[in-house]
């Protein structure tokens, strides 16, 4: 049989669990004769092996609610198309301004050539006019030094230079990467920002974000949601201890969160990695008592399989 | 929006009395916030699984795409008449999405494996033959999916990465059978002459049976 030509039901069952022993034998049979099923099996079951569970996963699954929220947020009506309309408006707004900037430059220009100013003098009030109005030109070093003769004109730099941590420091920290920094986040942002931090591997911006988190808005649902994640993130770090207390906080919070499975999933982690081998058999039976078709029971069955 | 998706009189009896998760897609393509917790929630595995199918299960991208899954899935729940499950079909966006994904970063998929082999399962470890075996079939089939043209490529990623009939392709893309069989057949031969070309590949094929 050439390839293409057989609908493969039984390569199919198969790779579901689902074969008789009787089917097994006739799958056995056809598989002699069927390249089209060899190839099927052999390159399909390749796909089926890439199914495990990672601790991560619960972060994962915290992060896709979190992009379904986003979704809910936004006007579905509205979709990209206003966007890109908001964004012609910009660049023709950009537009318009740089005409007239180009327009008073040159204009500028011309009456500069006609009055003929000396150059020195527009340089120097164009500095100053930077200076006073650029915290940042400001506070790049001074090139005129201490012992200048024109001690007067000093003033002015040193007034800047006084001011300008005050109105820089908001921009240098808005620039800056720590994710700290940013003022008066809500606890939506917080979460994010550091799932964000964790999927950019900065693990201690992480930590940091999610025990902001919690400290800030210590009852709020992403506080609690954070918990199952943060374990996660402690139990990739090594810190089971904490990881478990992350996840223990979660169960504890209420019943039938969201998240409950996955955060049996990570205590059950934690507690194999602490060598506490009958709670972590109590906490698998539990999962898979609760919740037998969540996608952590494989894992769960084939740990209390080799538990100690 | 919501008016596309199937009234419970509309549904096929079998899928009404199978598919517990479409009254709750039903409610999230009306934008009820817990209706599309619980849907996510729900289907959040099966995606994540299925994109980690096709990108691998240490592709930097992973968490990025999974969203993007999700975000497609909310989208794509307005088109959804109940032709499959809402499971197949959240696992059928997942898997269009990371194909998608994984042709805009074609050149880095190259590594992926690489960390996969080093990373990947605790438990029944497979041997490093198997497992190297394993993801050359993978590959092999990735590289020939971005090629085909996308019907081709989609019935044939259905049946080879998910593991769906030719029945469940065509109810969960709406094409008749023997157009999805048509499919498939074009796909299988594609995929027969990559593997002669590809002696070493072949032999791997070989090997395994």
């Amino acid at each position: 049989m050439s390839a293409g030509d057989c609908r493969a039901e039984l390569v199919l069952a198969e790779r579901r669990g689902k074969l008789s022993s009787v089917q097994r034998i006739a799958l056995g049979n056809h598989l002699r004769v069927c390249e089209s099923c060899r190839i099927l099996r052999s390159h399909g079951s390749a796909f089926d092996e890439v199914e495990g569970f990672e601790p991560s996963d619960a972060h994962r699954l915290d992060s896709m609610i979190s992009a379904s929220e986003r979704w809910l947020e936004q006007p579905r009506a509205i979709a990209r198309r206003p966007a890109s309309k908001r964004a012609s408006r910009v660049v023709f707004l950009a537009a318009i301004l740089f005409g007239t900037a180009a327009a008073a430059t040159t204009a500028g220009l011309v009456v500069r050539s006609l009055t003929r100013v000396p150059s020195t003098a527009v340089s120097t009030q164009a500095v100053e006019a930077r200076a006073a109005h650029s915290p940042i030109q400001s506070s790049a070093p001074n090139p005129v030094g201490p012992n200048d003769a024109t001690v007067g004109e000093s003033e002015t730099p040193s007034k800047v230079t006084q001011l300008a941590p005050a109105q820089g420091e908001p921009r240098a920290r808005a620039r800056s990467n720590d994710p700290l920094a940013r003022p008066s986040q809500t606890a939506p942002q917080l979460l994010q920002q550091a799932n964000s931090a964790r999927r950019s591997g900065d693990s201690a911006g992480a930590v940091r974000l999610f025990q902001k988190l919690q400290q800030t808005f210590p009852t709020s649902r992403e506080a609690k949601l954070s918990m199952v994640g943060f374990g996660s993130l402690l139990l990739e770090q090594g810190q089971s201890a904490a990881a478990l207390a992350q996840f223990n906080r979660y169960l504890a919070s209420s019943s039938g969160q969201n998240l409950t499975a996955e955060a049996l999933y990570g205590k059950g982690r934690a507690l194999s990695r602490l060598g506490r081998s009958s709670e972590e058999r109590a906490t698998w039976a539990q999962l898979i008592h609760r919740f037998p078709s969540s996608p952590y029971v494989s894992y769960a069955r084939k740990r209390l399989g080799t538990a100690d | 929006m919501a008016n596309a998706l199937p009234s419970s009189g509309d549904v096929p009896s079998v899928i009404r009395r199978t598919d517990e998760l479409l009254a709750v897609a039903r409610e999230a393509a009306q934008g009820s916030p817990p209706a599309v917790r619980a849907l996510v929630l729900q289907v959040g595995p099966a995606v994540l699984a299925t994109v980690r199918k096709v990108l691998g299960s240490s592709h930097a991208d992973l968490d990025d795409v999974a969203q993007d899954a999700v975000i497609a899935l909310l989208d794509a729940l307005g088109r959804f008449r109940g032709e499959s499950s809402v499971m197949t079909f959240a696992r059928r966006i997942a898997l269009l999405t990371a194909l998608a994904a994984r042709r805009k970063h074609a050149n880095r998929l190259k590594y992926l494996n690489v960390v996969w082999l080093e990373t990947n399962h605790e438990l029944d470890e497979p041997s490093p033959q198997t497992i190297l075996a394993a993801k050359r079939r993978r590959e092999t089939m990735l590289r020939l999916l971005d090629e085909l043209p996308e019907p081709t490529a989609e019935a044939l990623a259905l049946h080879f990465v998910l593991g769906m009939t030719v029945e469940e392709i065509a109810e969960s893309t709406d094409a008749p059978e023997n157009t999805v069989w048509s499919r498939l057949r074009l796909g299988k031969q594609a995929l027969r002459r990559r593997l002669c070309a590809n002696s070493r590949t072949a032999n791997l094929l070989e090997e395994a049976e």
